[in-house]
C-alpha cells in the first residue's frame, strides 16, 4: 500500500490492522495454525468497531450536511430581503431625484410664465376671458405629476442599467 | 507529566486536561485543517495519561460544532479512556438546549463507547 496523504492518518489503527491481515494471507507460515481463530476474532473484532465507527461517522456527516442545508438556505432567504430592501431603496432615491427635478421644473415654468406667459395671457383674457387663463394654469399644474412618473421610471431604468 | 492545554481559536477547540485533577475540557468549535495533526499531541498525552490515570477522571465536551474527521478524533480519544482500568471515567457531553444535532451525536458516541456517557443541557 502506497503512502497516504496526511488527512488519512486519522485511519492509522486500521492500515495497521489490515496491513498485519495482508500479511499473514500472504505468509500462512507465520503464525501457528491454532492461531488463525485468535486472528480471525481479533479482526472480526476490529470489523465490529470500525463499522460502528463508519455508522457514527455517517450520520454526523449527514448532519453536517443538514447543518450546510440550513444555512444555504437561510443566506438565500437573506440576499431574498436584501435585494428587496435595494429595489425599494433604488425606487425611494429615483422617486426623490423625480420630485425634486418636478420642483425644479415647476418653479422654472413659474418664472417663464410670470415672465412670458402672463403678458400673452393678460392679451388671451381678452380673448378667452378670466376662466379660460385660469383653465390653462391648471391643465400644467396637472400634467406635473405624470411627468413626475414619468421621470421616476426614467431613472429606475437608469439605475437598472448601470446594474447590470 | 505536565497539563495539555491549548487556547481556543475560530477552527480549534479549548484543551484542558489537567493531569492532578483528572478534569478534562474540550470546548468550542472543532473544524481544523487537519484534524490528526491538531489531535495528535494530544493522544499522544493520553497514551501516558492512561499509564497512570487519576482514581477518577471527568471529561466535559461542550462542541459547538465539528467536522467529520474531528469526530474520528474523539472516538480515538475516548477509545484511550476506554483503556483505563481499576479508576472511574466519566464523560459529561454537553449540548445546548435546541441544539438537536449535537445531541444526536452524543447518542451516537454513547452507543459506540464503552465508558459512561451523560447527557446534560446547557440551557440558554
Amino acid at each position: 500500500m502506497g503512502k497516504q496523504p496526511e488527512k488519512y492518518q486519522v485511519f492509522e489503527k486500521e492500515n495497521e490492522i489490515l496491513r498485519h491481515s495482508k500479511d499473514l494471507l500472504a505468509n500462512p507460515d507465520m503464525i501457528a495454525e491454532q492461531s488463525w481463530i485468535k486472528e480471525y476474532e481479533l479482526l472480526a473484532q476490529s470489523y465490529a468497531q470500525l463499522l460502528g465507527e463508519v455508522k457514527l461517522l455517517t450520520s454526523v456527516s449527514d448532519r453536517l450536511q443538514n447543518k450546510l442545508n440550513k444555512a444555504n438556505d437561510n443566506i438565500a432567504r437573506k440576499n431574498e430581503e436584501l435585494t428587496q430592501t435595494l429595489d425599494m431603496l433604488n425606487r425611494e432615491r429615483a422617486g426623490k431625484r423625480a420630485t425634486t427635478i418636478v420642483l425644479m421644473l415647476a418653479a422654472l415654468f413659474f418664472i417663464i410664465s410670470e415672465l412670458v406667459i402672463d403678458p400673452q395671457l393678460q392679451e388671451g383674457i381678452k380673448l378667452f376671458g378670466v376662466s379660460g387663463a385660469l383653465m390653462l394654469k391648471i391643465t400644467v399644474a396637472i400634467v406635473l405629476k405624470p411627468l413626475e412618473v414619468l421621470l421616476e421610471n426614467l431613472l429606475l431604468k437608469t439605475a437598472a442599467r448601470i446594474k447590470m | 507529566m505536565e497539563n495539555f492545554f491549548l487556547e481556543e481559536t475560530s477552527k480549534t477547540p479549548k484543551l484542558s486536561f489537567d493531569v492532578s485533577t483528572g478534569k478534562f475540557l474540550m470546548s468550542g468549535r472543532s473544524i481544523p485543517e487537519n484534524s490528526i495533526e491538531f489531535y495528535k499531541p494530544l493522544l499522544e498525552w493520553l497514551d501516558e495519561y492512561i499509564k497512570k490515570p487519576c482514581a477518577k477522571t471527568e471529561f466535559d465536551v461542550k462542541l459547538e460544532y465539528f467536522n467529520t474527521s474531528s469526530s474520528k478524533c474523539l472516538v480515538e480519544i475516548f477509545r484511550r479512556l476506554e483503556k483505563i482500568k481499576g479508576a472511574e471515567v466519566v464523560i459529561n457531553w454537553f449540548y445546548e438546549e435546541d441544539d438537536e444535532d449535537m445531541q444526536e451525536s452524543g447518542e451516537d458516541f454513547k452507543e459506540l463507547i464503552d465508558i459512561p456517557i451523560i447527557m446534560s443541557v446547557i440551557e440558554n
